[in-house]
């Protein structure tokens, strides 16, 4: 009963600090719920899609003239003990040389496998029974599809038209940050266009492969030994793992969900501070209180719990409020971070981990709550009744001279003074301006990150180009040079700024099947800068991520076994690089060092940047008379806008974010500069009586109560801008080191500081000036009352 | 004489847990320049509230009072504030100084709302006042370091620093010992023979003693009046025994 009667009694005492903190426990549940709910279904939802299309556990596709190989693997695959099924299949694969186009006029650049379309898809839109293509939801998205729109296949010149048919999941390589996609042709076409002669040189397999999970081993360790029964990974073109492809499907979904969980415990912090802070000031203002009570034969004991149950009643009104309200952010917020997976978001909330981050979060505002009140044991009960309005704040303090100050206006000066004096009780909103301020100063650098689509595009993997150069493969034509002549034709015009070829190849590196990167130059616009070391010169050098070095245990001064088209070379590692291609299991070296072991190796498609994006056409233009010249069939395309295009969703994904935590972080400043200033107020109201009566005036009073809060506001501001200094690029380097950036360094620019820094300063000060109208009541009464 | 306050029927009424308080009722009264005035009267007669309606610190239920010409009962805040930097200073029993400002800053705190003056010479101002006071060693003093009677006469110069027309002292002495308080009955008087006026409000007889008129108030209404020659202190036993006659008459 004594313990109900303490927590009426605070209830009571103290209704806004109880709202606030409701409403804290509430905005902070629903974050956390939000995120760990989709966290946490976004993976299973995939998994459950992946049993449900039964995608395979490894693909690997062989090209025609790989289908030899193709079908050795194949036979050797069949059998082996750990595998559980293998199948081949005849696709064709386009896309590379632009040979896809969807509804308008611009080419689709990213690989394309075309397949017959197999039964266990089901379709989000469309009949599967229908005539015509079936393409995947995220380039329904991206290239802004709808039900019989046009998709057009170039083949040799052999041009062919198919109406969209249906859009489905797909799990396997739907997700946007996947370089090759799927689309499915109802059989009987597929077996037409098969037959086609435009077709025949796009042929190729696709292995699909399950491996027995009863055998005893995990999944890595039977890959390891089929690989090296069979070879299955050293062959084919592309050899992707089960594990690659969700990384690349869940990529974006785990970096937004990520960004907003990370703010949420970030929130949670700020919350515990607050608790803390709130306990510790509401002591001093009860001691007396807690005297009597101890008096009368309220054991500590009771009183602490009586404390304690109040602090977690809140927190648990809060996260139910919190929970209920999840329910209905969950599928708006998820539907936006699994945009690019390639998969639909079907779920809810998920009780199991709700209830874990709840509980956590409960054991926090416990023991945050325990470690506050333990000082009520050390009170003796009369020390407590003596000390009932003690000026215990007072008791260290660090003076600053007012006559010093005599440059800074009166109440500036009186704030000053008043902060730095009662620094200890300001210090809680410092730290809390800090946390807002680092998180908003991040997120903003992030999204200047992401603004420069260069820098964006290379963090993602995509090169950067303004205009992309292919040349269309003729069957029968031997390879020449003219494309290199291409190139250096191009190198001279005018307009031009830089020519360069960045083509990947998948080679087998130290007996691991690797992306390595075959670049004419490096400039500016592959990014390939170098983390440590230097980039390749010569013809026995290469670079190697910073995570293909871990993975290959090889540093710089190592050299590299590199195995391609039976060929082997060794290469010295002479820099360190990063990138996300392949997860950052990627190399790099000049074209003169890959043609040591693949001596008849051609470029077939450049990047061309401009000098002035204005001149494209111009440009585009002398390409063709270029391209004549040479005897090239060229496939020229203007790719600004589609890398644009392709990068836009992250960016946009990005800015919603810093809207978001800007609208977080004002509403957490609110609620905290309310909490705050209510207390100050209170423990500040005799001493601002005490001013009115030497003739301060309300207004006075007011500006110089909210000129204390710009104080703290620019204080924490420079704690938090500090805190950028020290932790951003580490902690971004954590987000993004799963898909390769090791080393992230966040584009911090003045505006991108100055805005957070201003608007949350400006923020402080307006709100509390707004609440410091309680002032006008402070009179000569009210001080004789409280003396 | 000159009439520096001037009330005509000032009331002041509280309401407490549903009744009507009346603290003050009708009072008519005039307050002259270049006196040492002092408001006596029992617990609760409405002494204190008297002296906040006078200096402006609270506003009357109904009534006006007028200082020095100016009407004080309908002020704004802002002119509340010039009126308190400009013509009243105010002394509490309590000293109430700000518990996180040094003594010096105490005094300058509210020297630095006058107008016109620079801030070194309102610090020069401050110094003097502490060594008109006797606190000049101890400026650089928090209050909480400082005795009650060291407190009152920081509390006396913060009052004085922006020169008040008037100076307000609610039980300057009450909180003080005997010492302490003659300290700063005397320091008061000095000031008042240097010109200041002085309007005090006491239970205390010692510093009722000093006093040129003095007036008794009694459920709200004033009672009586004394006017005294001025005081000195061989007279003052004979003055003590004139005073107590007086006050018994009133019911003191």
């Amino acid at each position: 009963m004594g313990i109900f009667m303490v927590i009426k009694n605070d209830i009571r005492k103290r209704k806004s600090q109880t709202v606030i903190l409701i409403l804290l426990s509430l905005l902070i549940t629903l974050l956390m719920n939000t995120a760990v709910s989709v966290l946490w279904q976004s993976r299973e939802q995939y998994d459950r899609m992946a049993r449900k299309v039964n995608a395979p556990e490894v693909i690997n596709i062989f090209t025609k003239q790989q289908k030899p190989e193709a079908e050795k693997v194949y036979q050797k695959l069949k059998k082996q003990t750990e595998t559980k099924s293998v199948q081949k299949e005849d696709i064709l694969l386009l896309g590379q040389d632009n040979s896809v186009r969807f509804g308008g006029n611009k080419w689709f650049s990213n690989g394309i496998i075309i397949r017959a379309v197999p039964g266990q898809y089901t379709l989000t839109e469309g009949n599967l029974h229908r005539k015509g293509i079936f393409v995947p939801v995220s380039l329904q998205s991206s290239e802004q599809l709808k039900l019989q729109d046009d998709v057009m296949l170039q083949m040799s010149g052999q041009k062919k038209k198919y109406p969209i048919a249906g859009f489905f999941e797909d799990p396997f390589l739907g997700g946007a940050m996947t370089g090759y996609k799927q689309l499915f042709l109802d059989q009987e076409t597929f077996r037409e266009l098969m037959k086609s002669p435009g077709a025949q040189h796009y042929q190729a397999s696709l292995v699909s492969l399950w491996t027995k999970s009863d055998a005893g081993t995990n999944f890595s360790d039977r890959m390891k030994t089929l690989n090296e029964k069979t070879g299955f990974s050293r062959s084919g073109s592309l050899y992707m793992e089960s594990s690659m492809m969700k990384m690349s499907s869940m990529i974006l979904t785990d970096i937004f969900m990520g960004l907003i969980f990370l703010f949420s415990l970030l929130l949670l912090v700020i919350m515990l501070i607050t608790i803390r802070y709130l306990i510790a000031s509401s002591l001093e203002d009860d001691y007396k209180e807690i005297g009597v009570l101890n008096a009368l034969g309220y054991s500590k004991r009771t009183l602490v719990s009586g404390k304690m149950l109040y602090m977690i009643l809140l927190f648990i009104l809060g996260g139910a409020g919190g929970c209920i309200g999840s329910v209905f952010t969950v599928s708006p917020l998820a539907r936006f971070a699994m945009d690019g997976s390639g998969i639909l978001w079907h779920g809810g909330v998920r009780p199991v981990p709700v209830m874990v981050s709840v509980s956590v979060m409960a054991v926090f505002v416990l023991l945050v709550s325990w470690l506050s009140l333990k000082r009520i044991y050390k009170l003796s009960t009369i020390q407590a009744i003596r000390n009932g309005k003690e000026d215990i704040y007072f008791k260290k303090r660090y003076q600053i001279p007012m006559e010093r100050l005599t440059v800074l206006p009166l109440p500036f000066r009186m704030a000053a003074k008043n902060v730095s004096v009662r620094l200890p009780q300001y210090m809680l909103l410092i730290i809390v301006c800090g946390f807002m301020v680092f998180s908003l100063v991040s997120i903003s650098a992030l999204n200047e990150n992401m603004k420069d689509i260069k820098k964006t595009a290379a963090l993602f993997g995509n090169t950067d180009s303004d205009i992309s150069v292919s040349e269309t493969f003729t069957p029968g034509i031997k390879e020449n040079d003219s494309f290199e002549e291409f190139m250096k034709t191009m190198e001279q015009e005018k307009d031009v700024r830089s020519v360069y070829s960045s083509e990947h190849e998948y080679v087998d590196m130290d007996g691991q099947k690797m992306l390595l990167s075959v670049i004419s130059r490096f400039t500016d616009g592959n990014y390939q800068e170098p983390l440590d070391g230097r980039i390749p010169k010569y013809d026995n050098e290469m670079m190697l991520t910073e995570i293909s070095s871990k993975y290959l245990s090889k540093n710089i001064g190592d050299t590299v076994r590199i195995t391609y088209e039976g060929k082997e070379k060794k290469y010295l590692v002479v820099g360190l690089y990063q990138s996300s291609n392949d997860g950052g299991k990627i190399g790099c070296m000049t074209v003169e060092g890959f043609r040591k072991i693949s001596s008849g190796y051609k470029y077939h498609s450049c990047e061309i940047l401009l000098k002035d994006q204005s001149k494209e056409q111009k440009v585009i233009k002398r390409i063709g008379q270029a391209g004549r010249r040479a005897g090239l069939d060229l496939k020229t395309e203007s790719v600004r806008d589609q890398v644009e295009g392709m990068m836009s969703d992250i960016q946009n994904g990005i800015l919603a974010l810093v809207v978001l935590f800007y609208i977080l972080c004002l509403c957490m400043s609110g609620f905290i500069t309310f909490l705050l200033s209510m207390t100050f107020l209170k423990q500040q109201k005799r001493d601002l009586a005490i001013q009115r009566s030497l003739g301060y005036s309300v207004r006075q009073l007011r500006l110089q109560f909210a000129l204390g809060f710009g104080i703290i506001g620019l204080s924490g501001a420079l704690l938090g801008v500090l805190s950028v200094g020290l932790f951003t690029n580490r902690m971004f380097g954590a987000l993004f080191g799963s898909i390769g950036i090791t080393r992230f360094y966040a584009e911090i620019t003045a505006v991108g500081v100055v805005t957070p820094v201003i608007s949350l300063t400006v923020f402080l000060i307006a709100f509390s000036y707004l609440i410091s109208r309680v002032i006008k009541k402070y009179g000569v009464r009210q001080l004789s009352e409280d003396i | 004489m000159k009439t520096i306050i001037e009330t005509s029927n000032l009331c002041k009424s509280y309401a407490s847990e549903g009744q009507q308080l009346h603290v003050l009722r009708n009072i008519d009264l005039e307050i002259y320049d270049g006196q040492f005035t002092v408001i006596m009267g029992p617990s609760g007669s409405g002494k204190s509230t008297l002296l906040y309606m006078l200096s402006g610190m609270d506003t009357a239920t109904s009534g006006t009072v007028s200082v020095c010409g100016e009407p004080v009962h309908k002020k704004k805040d802002r002119d509340t504030a010039r009126f308190r930097q400009e013509t009243a200073g105010f002394i509490f029993q309590q000293m109430n100084l700000l518990s996180h400002l040094t003594c010096f800053e105490n005094i300058c705190t509210a020297g630095y709302l006058k107008k016109g003056r620079s801030k070194k010479e309102t610090h020069q101002e401050a110094r003097e006042l502490t060594e008109r006071t006797g606190i000049s060693d101890l400026s650089r003093r928090l209050p909480s370091q400082m005795s009650g009677g060291q407190q009152q006469r920081c509390a006396i110069a913060r009052a004085l620093i922006n020169r008040p027309k008037i100076l307000f002292a609610d039980e300057p002495t009450g909180a003080l010992n005997s010492a302490s308080g003659k300290e700063i009955l005397d320091l008061l008087y000095s000031l008042c023979r240097a010109g200041q006026n002085i309007l005090v409000v006491t239970h205390d007889l010692k510093a009722a003693l000093r006093a040129d008129r003095i007036l008794y108030l009694k459920d709200g209404k004033i009672e009586g009046e004394l006017s005294l020659p001025p005081y000195e202190e061989a007279g003052a036993p004979v003055r003590e025994k004139q005073l107590i006659g007086w006050l018994s008459g009133m019911g003191w």
